[in-house]
């Protein structure tokens, strides 16, 4: 029998509430890892968070069932949502507006995602672009 | 400019050598202050007359405005926006098309033939 790579999981959890139940219980318990216990850490660890702020993590799982994960921070089109009160993006971008977003808005949104781990090497100005691009996907204007 | 001051000086003190050098040089610093204040004064004005920085016009967002919901730790407030001058200038060229020479510009224009000609082809 070969032993099988370690695997990744992709979960998108809201802070503080982690719980066994689906998606993340059956995402987790396929791989072989108590999902209670990474709920349990999970919850430890976005203790600072707001609660409920959707939290991006990755669980890497080895072949021995002990698993290791890292947060990210929330998803940048969530946080245009929140802060233009949105519940959903456009689903024609160019021809239908939903809002509008400032340059100040930008700047801090690219702020937080600057603290991501996998953006820590990126220029806040390429920050910028990106969620610019991210509020242009959604049909949200950027003005000044 | 300031060349010519200075030589202009030069020749004037050259008939008194007894008198100090430190006066010399204090004459000297005292009109390069009054020359750097001037400037400072003409730059300011500059910024003032236009408004707002000179740059860009000035941004929907005003100072003080509560950007809501986009803080994500427990315990912390929603940032605040802060006056135009103080982000960085380079915010404030995001919105721009790129400028006409640049390979950006170049592909954008490119981009656009391919989509108005396949546009055309269609039917």
């Amino acid at each position: 029998m070969s032993t099988p790579k370690a695997s990744l999981v992709k979960l998108v959890v809201p802070a503080g509430k982690a719980a066994p139940t689906p998606p993340i219980g059956p995402a987790l318990g396929a791989r072989g890892v108590k999902s209670i216990d990474f709920c349990k850490e999970f919850n430890a660890r976005t203790v600072g968070y707001v609660p409920t702020v959707p939290i991006p993590c990755r669980v890497t799982v080895t072949p021995q069932r002990t698993f290791s994960f890292t947060i990210h921070t929330p998803p940048t089109s969530w946080l245009i949502c929140k802060t233009l009160d949105i519940e959903k993006g456009s689903s024609s971008p160019k021809h239908d507006i939903k809002g509008q977003l400032s340059l100040k808005h930008v700047y801090e949104i690219a702020k937080l995602k600057s603290t991501d781990p996998t953006l820590k090497g990126t220029e806040l100005t390429s920050l910028c672009k990106s969620v610019i691009g991210t509020a242009k996907s959604m049909g949200i204007q950027v003005v000044l | 400019m300031l060349c010519l001051r200075s030589s202009r000086i030069l020749v004037q003190r050259s008939a008194l050598p007894l008198v100090a050098n430190s006066c010399f040089r204090r004459e000297f610093h005292c009109s390069q202050l009054v020359q750097n204040e001037t400037q400072k004064k003409t730059e300011v004005n500059k910024d003032t007359s236009d408004g707002s920085s000179p740059s860009h016009p000035a941004s929907s967002v005003l100072a003080g405005t509560i950007l809501k919901n986009l803080n994500i730790k427990a315990g912390g407030i929603d940032p605040v926006a802060k006056e135009d001058h103080e982000y960085p200038e380079w915010l404030w060229t995001l919105l721009d098309a790129p400028a006409s020479d640049t390979s950006a510009a170049l592909s954008r224009s490119r981009k656009n033939a391919i989509r108005t000609s396949n546009f055309l082809k269609k039917k």
